[in-house]
């Protein structure tokens, strides 16, 4: 499903009393920009593949991750799948992994080493440099902000962009207001969503979870 | 795409009410400014989703170096390349009590013990010339923040959870701005960025 921009304005300014004068466009356009990108860090949806610029180059094990890739999650080496390896389960199975090339080894590159986001080593590094290097992983979104930019995201999706950009636009009536009005409302149904869209392991919300067990307020 | 400190600056004055920019001096941009470095300094630390490679060169019979700039927390160490296990000084004393003294191929580092600014190495190097690798969390905060600046290495889609951390900052502080409600609400905002980015680092170093 694909929803324009200006179709979303108005979900969020319907759920704002339709006041487009304290809720101004351009405020609803940065608040829908920052929400897509929460629910794509939450549901990782958002998709995309780049290729390192330049390649390999030899014998060098370490690369960034190519501009446009939020998070890394596969690497191909010249269209050849590699294993994902942790840094230090792999650095204490091959100590010397920093220093060890095809050559060396008699081995194909076969792994690559995630060293945060932003970068990668890859086991053994190449030692004759030139392979097509491609990163898969959830795209970090870019926006035009024109009114019939079209966003593909689901209608569950959908909705909990419109429910955080309209409930953190009233942040700025602050206080009690803000209290009463909806944080209440947000915990149970936006987390709620996200909760359900999340596509990580851990607690992410761990009061939202109390909450939850102890019922509704 | 990186975080650029005028997205969290126009999110901070939009919900301050101050759209255009903080014109009435309840909150300086230099108070903005702290707040930002101080969040993102945190940020940093507790997700480690930005690290890189640092190097520092070893010297014979030395077995205490200090972290060398950029780097906020050291992860993995590598003597000439080759990985050592991380362990504590108490470790080192209980397998050989000469360990400050006899020196050889370093095959532990530690950071107890001794200043935040300084790790150390057991036994002490044998020789000098060769490298000390390590991989730990980098310090990408710009030196001389302002509100053009680019905090490059952290996503822009985490721009949001980082607003969340000035504005706790914000309804924390004494003064007109002070708002228990917010400041309540936007700490568990930050820690949810906070425990999203430690989740998908998780995931990335998991076993397959």
């Amino acid at each position: 499903m694909a929803i324009t921009r200006s179709e979303l304005r108005s979900r969020v300014l319907n759920r704002l009393d339709g006041d487009d004068v304290f809720y101004s466009e351009s405020s609803r356009d940065m608040m829908i920009d920052h929400s897509l990108r929460i629910v794509n860090l939450f549901s990782g949806r958002m998709q995309t593949s780049a290729v390192v610029p330049g390649g390999s180059v030899s014998e060098q094990y370490e690369y960034d991750v190519p501009a446009g890739i939020l998070l890394p999650t596969a690497v191909h080496f010249d269209g050849e799948p590699l294993k994902r390896s942790p840094l230090i389960s792999h650095s204490r199975a091959h100590p010397r992994w920093m220093n060890e090339t095809n050559q060396s080894t008699r081995m194909d590159t076969a792994c690559w080493i995630p060293i945060g986001i932003t970068k990668f080593g890859l086991w053994p590094a190449d030692f004759y440099g030139g392979a097509t290097i491609t990163v898969f992983g959830i795209a970090e979104p870019s926006f035009t902000g024109a009114d019939d930019e079209e966003f593909s995201i689901g209608e569950g999706d959908s909705e909990a962009v419109e429910e955080h950009a309209s409930h953190i636009l009233t942040a700025a009536e602050a206080g009690k207001v803000f209290y009463d009005g909806t944080v209440r409302i947000f915990r149970r149904s936006y987390q709620k969503k996200m909760l359900e869209i999340q596509a990580w392991q851990g607690e992410i919300m761990p009061f939202l979870k109390i909450e939850l067990k102890v019922g509704p307020e | 795409m990186s975080v650029e400190v005028s997205d969290v600056y126009d999110l901070v004055c939009e919900t301050l009410l101050e759209n255009g920019g903080l014109q009435l001096g309840i909150l300086t941009d230099d108070q903005f400014l702290d707040f930002l470095d101080s969040v993102t300094a945190d940020f940093l630390r507790k997700t480690a989703i930005v690290k890189d490679i640092f190097t520092v060169a070893a010297t014979v019979d030395v077995s205490e170096y200090a972290y060398p700039a950029g780097i906020m927390r050291a992860e993995a160490a590598f003597y000439d390349n080759a990985y050592i296990e991380r362990s504590s000084r108490a470790m080192a004393d209980l397998d050989t009590e000469r360990w400050p003294r006899d020196s050889s191929e370093p095959e532990t580092w530690s950071e107890d013990r001794q200043d935040a600014q300084t790790f150390s190495v057991s036994p002490p190097p044998p020789d000098s010339g060769k490298n000390i690798t390590l991989i730990g969390i980098e310090n990408v905060i710009p030196s001389s923040l302002d509100t053009l600046s680019t905090i490059t290495e952290i996503p822009k889609s985490f721009t949001f959870y980082l607003f969340a951390g000035v504005m706790n900052k914000i309804r924390t502080t004494d003064g007109e701005l002070k708002d228990d409600f917010q400041a309540n609400y936007f700490w568990n905002r930050y820690m949810e960025g906070v425990n999203l980015a430690k989740a998908i680092m998780g995931e990335l170093s998991a076993e397959n």
